[in-house]
């Protein structure tokens, strides 16, 4: 070996040295995986949900850490499946140590991933996944948005009791927990209130056809139609059912709530009712301070998934506090009991059972933009 | 009453849908007729097709027509593009590796156009308005009309060309025989390559008619029609061009009254039963004769 290369190789070993040294020394960072749906049919959410935690993330930085500790973050696309939902959460758990998983995004890639963090004894908090059964698979899991159960029966109510409707057809995603499920809880408030549901069709995921299904339905001419699915999947029926002279009022959920609503509904998204989490309307000063953030560092509104995703990170953050360690079991502990986080979305108390007590609010879309209706309050959940 | 009129509703939903698997099918039965292959990858022609019209609608400012022209073009480049590169050289090859080149062709054409287009399902431009056109107590929207009208016309042209022209003697010349062919001085090479442009042309368009008229288009949009419009061109008797039409309408109309009859869970289980039947009761399909070598 010449006198040459054995400088270069020991400016190579010096170089990796300083390159590992900080990760030895990185006990002093908090790790936190991330796990969303960056890109895929519901690459919007998380989009929304990597933005918000980011910026989070920087402002808990910014006024010192947790307990004087620095969070990282570690951020992975599940394309929103379920397959790579649990790969990304292996990685994350045997590869990167993390502390906790913040995410996935929606039902069923959670559902994917939450046994995986239940075995190996690494809490979880999805920010925005409400499938009822989320927080059944065990004691390690947690959420920071209300349930489908409770979502389904706020729009039933307010069909209701606010827009005074009697009947009412349902279309839904058969293969998808989520629509489902909010399918069933929309279903049984609204005939407990004396409302009748005069037709029901489903689809299966990844559909683009619903022409067959709108033409049975349109057939009863119901008053309202209620479509439980995500926003790339309601735009298309949204904007098949007004093409077929459809006029019932359209009933949505919180996965509407999207920049590409309009263009996957053709502006056939007008007039229409959603539940969702939170409205730009509400006047709290954290909402508005982290609107006019948010707009200011990603130059667009920020929609529900970016609020629940800062609030989901500002659980973990005071969880973390409470917890003044990483241990999973402190860790667990603190997620199921820490309250009075002033939030985007409201004030949060998380129930040890793993959801958050929060309200929810009626939005219409008028003029292309949502409009805050009515807010309603969790009673008797 | 109601019935009935949402039975023909259903019928007219049924043959829009019918024509987009048609148009699909053709290009399956053509390929399947000329060198016996099973074009797997063949959905992906029509994925392609519809992200080459939305590219060309958004990027170079076409109007629908040439738009669609352009994504036909597109497409018959890439479909023989695939057979000279995939398909030609396991041409003497058992057919099951043929087979299985054309399943590896599918999924890399859904990667390839994942990593390029992206993963996110594109709304797709809506160049001309909404009409609704009322005739009695059915209607028909003019994307209907529009699919119905495009479908036809290509349908015609395909059939004048097949039977009418040299070029469609060759093709049937090739289908009927390949080494016969060869010796009367046919160029089978090059017949090979037309149909494989003019199938996947006919599965742009298709993709171009659909986005249209379902307004959203991703990279797994191919799969599910690809399969279902490959079981119209078996129910019509694969290798038979007017085969593939009668398969493509059947299974359209087939679906969409299992909704209005049965229930629209059985949808998609209709489309393969109807496969399974066709195969056990007519292997050679609706207008396939019993031992016959299929053009």
């Amino acid at each position: 070996m010449s006198h040459a290369r054995c400088k270069k190789l020991f400016i190579c070993v010096m170089v990796i040295l300083a390159l590992t040294v900080p990760a030895a020394a990185q006990d002093d960072v908090i790790k936190i995986g991330v796990i969303s749906s960056l890109t895929g049919s519901v690459s919007t959410y998380g989009q929304s949900v990597r933005n918000a935690v980011t910026m989070a993330v920087e402002d808990i930085n910014a006024a010192g850490g947790i307990n004087g500790r620095q969070i990282s973050l570690v951020i992975l696309d599940d394309k929103g499946d379920g397959t790579e939902a649990a790969q990304a959460a292996r990685r994350l758990i045997d590869r990167e140590n993390v502390a906790l998983i913040l995410g996935p995004v929606i039902t069923p890639a959670v559902m994917a991933v939450a046994p995986i963090c239940q075995a190996a004894g690494v809490p979880m908090l999805t920010p925005t996944g409400t499938g009822d059964q989320i927080t059944s698979v065990g004691d390690y899991i947690f959420r920071g948005a209300y349930k489908d159960s409770f979502q389904g029966r706020v729009m039933a109510q307010f069909a209701i009791e606010n827009l005074g409707l009697k009947e009412a057809a349902i279309i839904y995603d058969v293969a998808n927990d989520y629509s489902v499920g909010l399918r069933a809880a929309f279903k049984t408030t609204f005939e407990e209130l004396g409302g009748k549901i005069i037709a029901e069709e489903s689809y299966s995921t990844g559909d683009t056809d619903f022409s067959a299904q709108l033409t049975s339905l349109a057939m009863r001419n119901p008053q309202a139609l209620f479509i439980p699915d995500y926003y790339s999947t309601a735009g298309p029926i949204l904007m098949q059912a007004r093409l077929m002279g459809m006029d019932a009022v359209m009933l949505g959920v919180d996965g509407w709530d999207s920049p590409d609503l309009s263009a996957l509904a053709g502006g056939f998204e007008e007039g229409g009712y959603i539940v969702n989490h939170y409205s730009a309307d509400v006047d709290s000063p954290a909402t508005q301070a982290f609107i006019a953030r948010y707009k200011q560092t990603y130059g667009q509104a920020p929609d529900a998934l970016a609020a629940l995703g800062y609030d989901g990170t500002l659980i973990v953050a005071k969880a973390l506090e409470a917890a003044g360690s990483t241990d999973p079991e402190a860790l667990k502990q603190a997620l199921g009991t820490v309250s009075g986080i002033e939030g985007v979305t409201g004030t949060i108390n998380m129930d040890p059972e793993g959801t958050p007590i929060k309200s929810a609010v009626i939005l219409k879309i008028t003029g292309g933009q949502w409009e805050l209706v009515t807010r309603i309050d969790p009673v008797g959940r | 009453m109601a019935w009935q009129v949402a039975a023909l509703q259903q019928l007219l939903n049924g043959l829009a849908l019918g024509s987009v698997y048609a148009l699909i099918a053709l290009g399956y039965t053509m390929v399947y007729g000329i060198i016996k292959l099973i074009n797997f990858a063949h959905g992906e022609m029509y994925m392609l097709g519809a992200y080459f019209g939305f590219y060309a609608i958004t990027m170079f400012k076409l109007s629908l027509f040439p738009a669609m022209l352009v994504s036909m073009v597109a497409a018959a480049v890439v479909g023989v593009l695939l057979e000279r590169i995939a398909y030609r050289p396991l041409r003497n090859s058992p057919r099951i590796s043929v087979l299985i080149t054309a399943i590896g062709a599918s999924l890399l054409f859904q990667s390839t156009a994942q990593l390029v287009f992206g993963a996110a399902f594109k709304p797709f431009p809506q160049a001309m308005p909404f009409r609704r056109i009322q005739l009695g107590p059915v209607f028909i929207t003019n994307r209907q009309l529009l699919i119905f009208g495009v479908a036809v016309v290509l349908m015609v042209a395909l059939h004048l060309l097949v039977t009418y022209t040299k070029f469609g003697k060759a093709m049937r010349a090739v289908a009927r025989d390949k080494e016969a062919a060869l010796l009367m001085g046919i160029n089978v090479d090059r017949i090979i390559s037309i149909t494989f442009a003019l199938g996947s042309a006919l599965a742009a368009t298709a993709g171009i008619l659909v986005g249209m008229y379902y307004n959203r288009i991703d990279p797994y949009m191919g799969t599910m029609p690809g399969l279902k419009a490959f079981v119209a061109a078996v129910l019509g008797g694969i290798g038979i061009v007017p085969g593939a039409v009668v398969g493509g309408l059947l299974m359209g109309v087939a679906e969409n009254l299992v909704v209005t009859l049965g229930s629209s869970t059985l949808r998609d289980a209709v489309a393969f039963a109807v496969l399974i039947v066709v195969l056990l009761v007519r292997p050679n399909g609706l207008l396939g004769k019993k031992g016959m070598e299929k053009v």
